[in-house]
């Protein structure tokens, strides 16, 4: 059975410190056999609007905003067993892009909470994994804290466990690169790619 | 079986011009040459709520203003918030996707307070303008300037030059709205002349003059729904040079029913308002009676 990767650029920087722990990862999933990796780079290869707060997905079940990717992506997360997403910490939170992708989730939201249907079908509800990848410039403790914050709610919405979620997350990086010089990044996100591959294996009853 | 790595991409890892918006691909363009990606698909000149394009201080070519709102009145005097004497200047921002919604409705009554206690007050409704997403391209760290040019710009300019700014933003999923993070976002610029290039300072009687709120409401009734919040607008006003002073924040909306079933937050809001204006005030009042009495007094903000 292929385990299904689903990741999420956001950062506006290409190829910048949170992308690049991003392709750490993922390179590191990509060396076991039998994944299915996509990786969207937000305004590139998907384009998501910000949400307009209109609450119609409580009766569509369905994003109303059909000029953009979201409706197709939300389908890609439920069926995806790993989501991940990749943001730089801006101004104490996700940046802007990050954002909008996490509030458009609402749609999940009014499917859970107001429609009563379940996101992701029950049998796989415990089966799926949720990374949060980020880098922050400074190298304060509670950098991270918005940002975890809000990814717990979109990994929330999603129907991915607590205990399913996973944290990467780097400060003391700013300059573009700087996570390649840094000592352990590399290794954290190896090790982390490698585990939770190991662990959806288990988790599906491959193993 | 190996592990294939693809990525749907018409994009090369090369770059290609960072066109990442978050606001892409609408109507105007993203492949274009950076300027205008509209969000909602207004032209330039409907940043009014009328679609007047009024000048009212002077420097834009359009005011970011609504007119014709019970709130968003500019008091007596048409001459400037800047102003003369001690005018007390107050900006609202509200970064709702939602018009009139429950963010919004607190907000007013916070600039009706102000009002009330003969502030001159704005309001700018960031759904009406049009804007792009910081890039990340650092460029503002060279020379403190942003690369993009769009209703943003004269936007920071207004909110440095008011004497109490109100951020106003709904909780979504436990932090401020996609909306209002592209303000602080772009607030780069700042930041970097502050720390990067260190050409900006705002010295403390500056920083105690001039008085930043947090305007929140939230469905969930849990404590910490604002907590993801609190950071993003405190590390906003230090860049901008003003106090974190209050916040005016409810929660339980879905509780209530909205914010005008809340039992006490439009009054609060009310009273915030009235307040922050009383204090701003009395602060311009004795740094005045002070001046008279000792001529050198510093001049805010130290720009070089």
């Amino acid at each position: 059975m292929v385990i299904k990767v689903l990741a999420f650029a956001t950062s506006p920087r290409r190829h910048g410190n949170s992308e690049t722990l991003l392709d750490y990862l993922l390179a590191a999933m990509g060396e076991e056999s039998g994944i299915e990796i996509t990786k969207y780079v937000l305004g590139e290869d998907i384009i998501i609007n910000p949400c307009k707060g209109c609450n119609a997905c409580e009766v569509l079940n369905r994003c109303i905003q059909e000029d953009d990717d979201l409706n197709d992506v939300l389908e890609e997360i439920v069926e995806a067993d790993c989501v991940v997403l990749a943001s730089p910490i801006f101004c104490m939170g996700l940046c802007a892009q990050a954002k909008a992708l996490v509030d458009r989730a609402q749609v999940f939201r009014s499917r859970k909470y107001v429609l009563m249907e379940p996101v992701a079908p029950p049998e796989r509800k415990d089966k799926r994994i949720g990374i949060f990848v980020s880098t922050a410039g400074q190298k304060w403790d509670i950098v991270f804290d918005g940002a975890v914050m809000s990814m717990d709610c979109f990994f929330h919405v999603s129907d991915i466990l607590k205990r399913n979620m996973r944290w990467l997350m780097i400060n003391g990086v700013d300059l573009k690169g700087e996570i390649e010089a840094h000592p352990s990044a590399k290794d954290q996100a190896q090790e982390m790619g490698a585990g939770v591959i190991r662990e959806l294996k288990q988790l599906k009853g491959e193993v | 079986m190996t592990g294939s790595m693809h990525g749907k991409s018409k994009s090369s890892p090369t770059e290609k011009g960072e066109a990442v918006s978050v606001h892409g691909k609408s109507k105007i363009s993203l492949t274009g040459n950076g300027h205008a990606v509209s969000v909602h698909g207004k032209s330039k000149s409907s940043l009014t709520e009328k679609g007047e394009a009024v000048s009212v201080h002077g420097k834009s070519k359009s005011s970011l203003t609504e007119k014709g709102e019970a709130v968003s009145v500019h008091g007596k005097s048409k001459s400037s918030l800047t102003g003369n004497g001690h005018a007390v200047s107050v900006l609202g921002i509200s970064g709702s996707p939602h018009r009139h919604g429950n963010t919004e409705t607190l907000l007013d009554s916070f600039l009706d307070g102000a009002k009330d206690a003969g502030a001159e007050v704005e309001k700018v409704v960031i759904k009406n303008l049009i804007y792009r997403t910081c890039q990340g391209c650092n460029a503002c760290h060279k020379d403190g300037m942003c690369i993009l040019t769009d209703d943003f710009t004269p936007l920071f300019e207004k909110i440095l030059s008011v004497d109490v700014l109100a951020l106003a933003s709904p909780i979504y999923s436990m932090g401020i709205t996609a909306e209002l993070k592209s303000l602080v976002d772009r607030a780069q610029p700042l930041w970097a002349r502050k720390f990067v290039l260190k050409n900006l300072y705002f010295d403390y009687d500056h920083i105690q003059s001039h008085k930043g709120l947090f305007i929140s409401t939230a469905g969930q009734s849990w404590d910490n729904v604002f907590d993801g919040a609190f950071p993003i607008v405190n590390a906003f006003f230090s860049d901008m040079g003003f106090e974190y002073y209050d916040n005016v924040i409810a929660n339980k909306m879905d509780k209530y029913g909205g914010i005008n079933g809340h039992p006490s937050a439009l009054d609060d809001a009310f009273a915030t308002g009235q307040k922050v204006v009383r204090v701003v005030k009395k602060i311009k009042k004795e740094r005045a009676s002070k001046k008279e009495a000792d001529e050198s007094v510093q001049a805010p903000p130290v720009v070089e």
